[in-house]
């Protein structure tokens, strides 16, 4: 078990150095930054002072490795201003905790350090995520199990329309919908950011909704919760749909199975069969899905998040990447693949908590 | 009498059938759309603005004056030929990655394999507006994005559909008689490998037209003015309150085609995979 945690954490390297080269290349190969952030109009000599400030003006692969000597040196300055502050050395400790936070260079629409930037859009995706997954889950087993069990039935046939539904409307129109029929035309949800203009709420986690439970601000809360609704629900469409198919597809194999016969031959009411041994026995597939959709949900968080104005991870990238913020669009696209990288490594390690073939290195018939 | 097993299970999948009803519907409306289309699409009349439906604009203006009718009926004709050519660019460069990755193994497989998994890492969405801001925004670069970004899927399923050919005991016999690499790998080993690629191909269709509308949504896409159906949500948003009907008619249209797409797909997929359990 050991072995295959170390092993699947040691293979995150490699991918993770993959992920930065794409996302250095991508950024190098969309053009000239100089010309991105001054205009085209600049004078030459503007341009070549901004080139050499920068570091554009050198070989490309000096520019690589300045690129990941900074990229990685961030954490360890943070880690390095961590340990000063906890020996009581102050001052070495805000000169570190500065580096860390200028390591991904400073946004030009901003003006503030990229990290910070991230600091603060990050959680709001998460929040965002979260919540849209948690939704996602708890519908699309529900739907799945319901249609798996009715095999063939209405119930199968309405459940599998909705799932196709799911996936055929545009996020981006039901995000609009959403927000002008329920938000501003019925006024049933707040819309437009994560906090109405009179909340004032100081961050912890910087999860708004849960900052406001550990300060035990109700009012904060009820704001904080209001905004999340409309956007998280929107984002969860996609990844609801995929649910239920795949909690359908599994089930149905699962309840064809030996052991499920046993159950249902034990005497065993119908709902035990299925919650208790059914669906425990197609639990691998399906956390595969929702680790898959992962990514799935944060291409959709830049759409919901565009449209509801919703100031996280998603918007800053699509912000960035229209303003051709270079030193804003490296530092989203670093993070979001970053992201998506861990999640994959999390639920490879799920995997093998679920499944004892799997970290037993066992090739048989999955 | 239908003769073919494939062909037949299709035609008895009413949910499939009616995918490609629907589709064959848009086809046609979108190959006519000059003579269907009751005005220009582009033609300007400020003195009528966000009408509601009548005789002369069956679904009303929006809010410079044109008829919604026929900027939908346009919109079909720009969705379809995107979809169209980003699948077209996926599986040009998509299908021959993957299959000399299956064909070839050792390095050349695993190096390729190790790349689609680094971009398989961003969002498609975010890579393709990574793409169309580099590349600039246009009609064009919005299909080259699309297509490019759906390579590396193409290149998996190709590649994983080779190396189950490959072992079949028809390969292993035909390079026994000694035909040559590449003749094997076109005659013997891709014919085989169709059905998945055509099912992934149908699916992605509809994907590729959701891509393109949110990119043209989000300014990406074609210049102002252009009946295309991203670009239309993107300029009505501030009009629901006044005429919801100019909001909701181009995400409509847009559904319905994924819709189709996805339909279609979907039976495709059971129909050329018999040991698919329904």
């Amino acid at each position: 078990m050991l072995r295959y945690v170390a092993g699947r954490v040691l293979f995150f390297v490699p991918v993770w150095l993959g992920v930065a080269t794409a996302v250095f290349l991508l950024v190098r190969l969309s053009g000239d930054p100089a010309v991105a952030v001054l205009g085209d109009k600049a004078p030459p000599a503007v341009l070549d002072e901004f080139r050499r400030r920068e570091g554009l003006d050198r070989p490309l692969p000096e520019q690589y490795a300045r690129f990941l000597a900074k990229t990685v040196g961030g954490p360890v300055h943070a880690l390095r201003g961590g340990w000063h502050a906890m020996v009581g050395e102050e001052r070495e400790a805000r000169e570190e905790r500065e580096k860390a936070w200028n390591s991904l260079g400073r946004s030009y629409r901003t003006l503030r350090p990229v990290a910070r930037d991230l600091a603060e859009a990050f959680p709001a995706t998460v929040e965002l995520t979260i919540l849209a997954m948690a939704l996602a889950v708890a519908f699309g087993v529900t739907l799945g199990t319901l249609a798996a069990v009715h095999r063939n039935g209405p119930v199968d046939a309405a459940s599998m329309f909705m799932a196709l539904v799911g996936v055929s409307v545009p996020v981006f129109w039901l995000a609009l919908l959403a927000m002008k029929a329920l938000g501003e035309g019925a006024g049933l949800f707040p819309v437009g950011g994560r906090l109405s203009a009179g909340t004032v709420l100081d961050p912890v986690t910087g999860l708004h909704a849960l900052d406001a439970i550990l300060r035990f601000d109700l009012d904060a809360l009820a704001d904080a919760a209001g905004h999340l609704v409309l956007p998280s629900a929107v984002l969860a469409t996609v990844p609801a749909a995929v649910i239920t198919r795949m909690t359908r597809a599994t089930l149905v194999e699962t309840l064809g199975k030996d052991f499920v016969r046993t159950a249902r031959a034990k005497g065993l009411p119908a709902r035990s069969v299925v919650v208790r041994h059914a669906l425990r026995g197609s639990l691998v597939p399906i956390v595969t899905v929702i680790g898959l959709h992962f990514g799935l949900l944060l291409g959709g968080a830049v759409l919901t998040e565009t449209v509801f104005g919703w100031p996280g991870l998603g918007k800053y990238t699509v912000d960035s990447v229209l303003r051709r913020d270079f030193h804003a669009v490296q530092g989203a696209l670093l993070l979001m693949a970053t992201t998506f990288v861990v999640v994959n490594l999390a639920v490879d390690v799920l995997y093998a908590f679920l499944d004892p073939r799997i970290r037993e290195g066992y090739e048989g018939d999955r | 009498m239908i003769r073919d097993r494939r062909l037949r299970s299709l035609l008895r999948n009413r949910a499939a059938v009616a995918g490609a009803a629907v589709l064959l519907l848009l086809a046609l409306l979108a190959a006519g759309a000059d003579l269907l289309a009751s005005h220009d699409p582009r033609a300007v009349d400020l003195d009528r603005i966000l009408e509601g439906p009548s005789a002369d604009h069956w679904l009303g203006t929006d809010d410079l004056g044109q008829d919604l009718l026929s900027r939908l009926l346009h919109g079909a004709r720009i969705s379809l030929v995107v979809g169209a050519v980003s699948v077209g660019i996926a599986v040009l460069v998509g299908v021959p990655l993957g299959a000399v990755a299956g064909f070839a193994g050792g390095w050349v497989d695993t190096a390729m394999m190790r790349v689609t998994d680094i971009l398989l890492a961003f969002p498609s969405i975010v890579l393709a507006i990574a793409v169309v801001a580099a590349l600039g925004p246009s009609l064009t670069n919005l299909m080259i994005a699309v297509g490019v970004v759906a390579v590396p899927s193409y290149a998996r399923q190709v590649r994983a559909s080779v190396l189950e050919v490959k072992s079949e005991d028809f390969v292993t016999a035909s390079r026994a008689l000694g035909a040559p690499p590449a003749r094997l790998l076109l005659r013997a080993v891709l014919p085989n490998c169709l059905s998945p690629l055509l099912v992934l191909a149908t699916l992605d269709y509809g994907v590729a037209i959701l891509e393109a509308a949110a990119l043209s949504f989000l300014g990406l896409g074609p210049e102002p003015g252009t009946p295309e159906w991203g670009k239309m949500l993107a300029d009505a948003q501030n009009l629901f309150s006044r005429a919801p009907r100019v909001v909701v008619a181009p995400g409509l249209c847009i559904s319905a085609a994924v819709l189709a797409f996805n339909l279609l797909g979907d039976g495709l997929r059971d129909a050329l995979d018999p040991h698919r359990q329904r």
